[in-house]
């Protein structure tokens, strides 16, 4: 139930967080300690609006934490996510462009595969006569 | 609109943490739970406040942290203050007793004869 309502309150903290950093990555370390205290030194009242109450909500939470950055950390953290977000869409971009191409040269070299069979042929056996002597026959003639 | 009490906050975050640093090392929590206890109730720093003030400080060298393990799955980080952060504190609460009381002479001004002429 404690665990419950911490890792509740620690998923809403990081959705709302869009560059995962390692800042943030200790600062969600950092805050799931300061909740597991509360809830070790407050074990009656542990539940999520409790939690709320004592820390603010996940919002107000993310806001103060956005309000005490550097600027300068700010500007760096947005322009690496505007980054990270157009590298991946350049990959997929990409991606797409290279699937597409390699689909359209399998479905080409494929339709020259079925081009270059003949659309029909026959086949002819001729069975040789002498070939078609006994077993016993064969024998003898090995060892007369 | 920010409460006008955050905007005294923000400017002095750091001389509280260091401040209750140079007394004992503390961790997260106790820090936001001394706070709130020694200023009865005036000053409420939330962990979102408070954890990127650390980081700022531990960057410039003025605190460190270290790891005690407490129970079965928690661990604790204690903040510890440096020599340097022993020094800046003491610069910057210089610094600040004299924007104090600056500011309370600015304050508990009256007016003079200039004025009346």
């Amino acid at each position: 139930m404690i665990m419950t309502a911490t890792e509740k309150y620690i998923r809403d903290v990081r959705r709302l967080i869009t560059v995962y950093g390692k800042n943030e990555k200790k600062f969600i370390a950092n805050l799931r300690n300061d909740l597991i205290s509360y809830c070790d030194a407050h074990p009656e009242t542990s539940d999520y609006d409790s939690i709320t109450k004592e820390f603010g909500s996940p919002r107000d939470m993310y806001v103060h934490y956005l309000e005490s950055q550097d600027d300068r950390y700010l500007v760096h953290s947005t322009r690496r996510h505007i980054i990270i977000r157009r590298t991946l869409l350049l990959l997929c971009i990409g991606v797409t462009v290279i699937v597409v191409l390699f689909g359209y040269h399998y479905q080409q070299a494929n339709r020259r595969f079925r081009d270059s069979l003949p659309a029909s042929y026959s086949e002819t056996i001729h069975i040789n006569s002498s070939s078609t002597e006994s077993p016993a026959e064969e024998s003898d003639a090995l060892h007369p | 609109m920010a409460n006008s009490r955050d905007i005294y906050k923000k400017g002095s975050l750091d001389l509280l943490i260091l401040s209750l640093l140079s007394v004992r090392d503390c961790y997260g929590y106790e820090l936001t739970q001394l706070m709130n206890e020694l200023s009865e109730g005036v000053i409420s720093v939330p962990s979102g406040s408070l954890y990127p003030a650390l980081y700022k400080l531990e960057s410039f060298g003025y605190i460190s942290e270290y790891t005690v393990k407490s129970g079965k799955r928690r661990q604790r980080i204690y903040y510890h203050i440096e020599e340097p952060g022993r020094k800046y504190f003491s610069e910057q609460l210089a610094a600040y007793n004299s924007v104090i009381r600056a500011t309370q002479k600015i304050f508990s001004w009256q007016g003079d004869d200039h004025d009346s002429n």
